[in-house]
């Protein structure tokens, strides 16, 4: 579902990624470690689709079948909105929003009717154990909570693959343990496919596949 | 207002004050006089380091320190003579008087021969998911030559709290690319995705009366949490609301 070509990105003389290849299956949990600087961040940026290659002519990235680089700016942010969730390590809530009214936020970009929107917003709260936070703004909820919000955002337009950014970098350890066996309920009763950047070696430990990235090359699959 | 609501109405102000006649009253007309690129940036560069106060005084200020400059600031700060500088002496606006203005031109010029122009430092230092690191690298460099210490404070570091307003404005400047004819989009190493906000008094009260911020004062940690707001509604081009932000607080009174 996801497969990335000899992908490369430059800042000025410093190269960051240096044609990296990927090949990720649907329903998989991958997850990607190394040191910082190591390109983890740019990597996930760019199959996220928030950045692009240096070498675009000399790349390909497919999602879902679909070739990235051939997309306009608008047809690229549809595509991101409709196939791709993102998790980052601060949970990017709207603060004066409630969570069912953030959960609800990408089904609103697509245009999906509100009772649509908010049905689906419900039912993936209750599925993450949020069904008495609906109408709690960020500030009333703990860090924890706060990130399976963000998580049920991400999962609010079924999208084919969720990339998350260091997701428990920010939690308590038992927190980030509760977030991590969620991503793999998500896989496992879903199927939904995850990619994620993490310096926790629990976490990246309990992924179907571990990419260990140094100096902007993966060095291991496992 | 509802979340649907308000990214909806955010969209609309934003295409409402993203078009070319919203240069007619903004700094950004001055950069937009250049056909070469280089003098774009410098230009784009000095306009957005007066950018505060009146507008109106900001873009004359901008006009007069590009006729200083011959209306050609790449040639000037790599040929410039000592009597070159002189001239700008007499220059000010507001706290940035002639002096500063001539220590300004002398580290363009080494930017320029030395680290190959104010595209290549952001672009190389360029942070995975951020820009904040970066204006503060550009702020070592920037001050590398010997510098008298009141330069300094015309160039924000957002590592030391600041949400540096003008040089984030600077970076939206060169770096989104929309095809509306406003931002340049001059830079396309990096990506907008990258971008904060230039977050000051009108776009901080604009966003708090939106729900989209809660911290009052306007440093960088409010920054902070505008990024993440703005990233919530589009994670791809998030500083695009400052269209909207800027129009509701400055034309609308919001």
């Amino acid at each position: 579902m996801i497969k990335a070509k000899n992908i490369k990105r430059n800042y000025g003389d410093l190269q960051v990624l240096k044609g990296v290849d990927l090949d990720i299956k649907k329903g998989e949990v991958v997850s990607i470690v190394g040191p910082s600087g190591a390109g983890k961040t740019t990597l996930l940026h760019i199959l996220g689709t928030l950045d692009s290659p240096s070498n675009k002519s000399e790349s390909s990235l497919l999602i879902d079948n679909v070739d990235i680089g051939g997309l306009g700016e608008r047809a690229l942010a549809r595509f991101r909105n409709e196939h791709i969730g993102f998790i980052f390590q601060f949970h990017q809530l709207l603060p004066e929003f409630t969570a069912l009214e953030n959960v609800c936020i990408p089904a609103y970009i697509k245009k999906t009717s509100r009772a649509k929107a908010e049905a689906r917003a419900r039912e993936l709260l209750d599925f993450l154990g949020l069904s008495k936070r609906y109408g709690h703004k960020p500030n009333e909820l703990s860090g924890g909570e706060q990130q399976r919000v963000a998580v049920a955002r991400s999962l609010m337009n079924g999208p084919s693959v969720i990339f998350a950014d260091e997701p428990s970098g920010n939690l308590d350890s038992e927190s980030a343990e509760t977030l991590h066996k969620l991503f793999f309920r998500l896989r496992d009763e879903f199927g939904q496919t995850f990619v994620l950047v993490t310096h926790n070696l629990e976490l990246a430990n309990m992924a179907d596949r571990k990419l260990t990235m140094v100096d902007g090359e993966i060095v291991s699959k496992d | 207002m509802e979340a649907a609501q308000l990214k909806e109405f955010l969209d609309a102000k934003a295409q409402q004050y993203n078009r070319p006649d919203f240069l007619e009253d903004d700094p950004l007309q001055i950069p937009h006089r250049f056909s070469k690129r280089e003098d774009a940036e410098i230009g784009g560069f000095l306009t957005a380091t007066i950018a505060w106060g009146n507008r109106k005084s900001i873009i004359a200020n901008a006009t007069r320190m590009m006729e200083l400059l011959d209306h050609a600031p790449h040639d000037f700060v790599l040929g410039h003579g000592p009597g070159d500088l002189k001239a700008l002496l007499p220059f000010v606006h507001r706290t940035f008087n002639g002096g500063d203005l001539v220590y300004f031109i002398e580290s363009l010029g080494n930017i320029y021969r030395v680290h190959g122009g104010l595209e290549t430092i952001f672009t190389k230092h360029q942070g995975a998911d951020s820009m904040q690191g970066t204006i503060s690298r550009f702020k070592e460099i920037f001050f590398e030559l010997p510098h008298p210490a009141r330069c300094t404070k015309h160039l924000s570091d957002p590592l030391k709290g600041s949400a540096a307003k003008r040089i984030n404005m600077f970076l939206r400047w060169m770096v989104r690319r929309d095809g509306r004819g406003v931002d340049l989009g001059l830079w396309k190493g990096i990506a907008p995705a990258k971008l904060s906000c230039p977050l000051d008094v009108h776009s901080g009260n604009v966003a708090r009366k939106l729900g989209l911020l809660a911290r009052r004062q306007n440093d960088a940690k409010a920054l902070a949490e505008l990024d993440q707001a703005l990233r919530a509604m589009d994670v791809g081009d998030p500083v695009k609301y400052d269209f909207a932000l800027f129009g509701l607080g400055v034309f609308e009174r919001f």
